[in-house]
């Protein structure tokens, strides 16, 4: 009588125990969670305000190497327009008229640039395919996007969180990497999308050392937010044989 | 005999029969939508209203009745295999569990055949079964702590129906291990034994009501 009684006690013990244990980790799973929600949301701000910082910085090399100089070349024009040579100037209008409309059409183009949301209303792809684009067109890199499987759209806060971390390696690229190409791989497979950012600049030695602070922060905050997406983030470089950045990322 | 001894003496049938007609009340008037699990958990407590009836009519009628108790023996098993089929998600525990009750198909058959035959009290193969549905049940609530937690586990049809067989199982283990020694000892010790056992089933039957009422389930993966 005694023993069963034990027996049931023991039961009942362990099951209060159990429940009390069980409560516990759920208490603590459902803080991470609110915590890992928060600093998502944060990561989300911080993406949205380093967009539209690169964007204007962006807009402003635009507009000074490109716009401005086009604009100068019109005012050169109408500055050059000799009244007393009247067979010049319908040339000269007609130069400017070209120059002024290429001017128009860089304008639109960087006014579409303006604000995060516009960069990936089109999608990640798009907005990654613009960026080379942009990169591109400073006649220092060869760019170039591939796009493997089938494209699957994302959540909009992925792909901000996403184009922000391919902005950073192009940033990585462009102020550390001196290299001629850049290029993206986009595969996707196994409810996975995977991105490859190769450049064949100079490379670096991992772990980085201590002048490398600035490529470090940049490399552990892309790491971060791949972790925040519950994505791998990996780097393949050697000194000169150039860098490849992988992201994996579930879709 | 007094109505004290009585109602101890047929609660195995009294609180099987309060549930179950406490299920129907609510499936008939209150709309209760049942889950394969709750199906399960009746079946369960059909299942004691009949045998028990039936072992009880028996023993009244002054008749051996321990062959019903082989019967409810095995037919527990089956119900409360089932059960755990259900709940475990993953492979290697079904499988752990087909083992299980092969393991128990043999040693009842040897049992029934060598040790404790159809006209004696099928203790060592009712130990044997507690002792297996422990063992699913505590496999059943580590893998609860080692998933993902749910926001209340109270709340949950599952952990209940775990919760029952835990207790029932358990609690009686230590009685259908001593059942064979006692019995020798003294036939009053069983007796005593058997109310305990009936007061055991019946929290086991009200965990089990608990669990029928409970409305949220956890994905099958985190069990």
């Amino acid at each position: 009588m005694i023993g069963a009684a034990v027996f049931a006690l023991l039961v009942i013990t362990f099951l209060f125990r159990f429940i009390l244990l069980y409560q516990k980790k759920s208490i603590a799973f459902t803080s991470e969670k609110k915590l890992m929600e928060t600093q998502f949301q944060q990561e989300i701000l911080l993406s949205q305000l380093e967009i539209q910082e690169q964007t204007l910085k962006n807009i402003s090399q635009e507009i000074h190497d490109n716009i401005g100089q086009t604009l100068s070349l019109v005012k050169l024009n109408l500055n050059t327009i000799d009244m007393e040579k009247p067979a010049v100037i319908p040339q000269k209008v007609d130069n400017s008229k070209q120059l002024v409309g290429k001017a128009i059409t860089d304008l639109r183009t960087l006014s579409k640039k303006l604000h995060s949301d516009s960069i990936l209303a089109a999608g990640l792809l798009k907005a990654i395919e613009f960026e080379l684009g942009l990169v591109e067109k400073s006649g220092v890199y060869q760019t170039s996007l591939t796009i493997n499987g089938e494209p699957v759209t994302l959540d909009a806060q992925k792909e901000l969180i996403l184009f922000r971390i391919v902005q950073e390696a192009m940033n990585n690229i462009i102020k550390h990497a001196h290299a001629s190409t850049i290029a993206i791989s986009a595969n996707f497979a196994h409810n996975h999308l995977q991105l490859l950012i190769d450049d064949n600049g100079n490379g670096f030695k991992l772990p980085l050392e201590q002048g490398d602070i600035n490529r470090g922060i940049g490399l552990r905050s892309m790491e971060n937010r791949v972790k925040l997406l519950n994505g791998q983030f990996a780097i393949e470089t050697a000194l000169e044989k150039g860098t490849q950045i992988q992201i994996s990322v579930p879709v | 005999m007094d109505k004290h001894n009585l109602f101890f003496i047929y609660l195995d049938i009294i609180a099987p029969l309060a549930v179950f007609l406490v299920v129907l009340f609510t499936v008939l008037y209150r709309g209760l939508k049942l889950l394969p699990y709750d199906r399960i958990l009746i079946s369960f407590l059909l299942a004691q209203i009949i045998l028990n009836s039936l072992a009880n009519y028996l023993q009244d009628q002054r008749v051996n009745n321990h062959w019903v108790y082989h019967l409810n023996c095995i037919t527990t098993q089956g119900i409360f295999t089932v059960y755990f089929y259900y709940l475990f998600a993953d492979a290697s525990k079904k499988r752990l569990l087909m083992y299980g009750s092969l393991f128990f198909i043999v040693f009842y058959i040897i049992n029934i055949v060598f040790i404790q035959p159809y006209y004696t009290f099928a203790s060592y193969s009712y130990a044997m079964g507690a002792f297996l549905f422990v063992g699913f049940s505590l496999m059943s609530f580590y893998g609860w702590m080692e998933g993902l937690p749910a926001s209340n586990i109270l709340l949950l049809k599952e952990f209940w129906g775990a919760a029952g067989i835990l207790f029932y199982f358990g609690s009686s283990f230590f009685i259908f291990i001593s059942y064979e020694y006692l019995s020798e000892v003294s036939a009053k010790n069983v007796g005593i034994l058997w109310k305990l056992h009936n007061v055991f089933l019946t929290l086991g039957c009200l965990i089990f009501l608990k669990a029928i009422f409970s409305k949220q389930w956890i994905l099958k993966s985190s069990s």
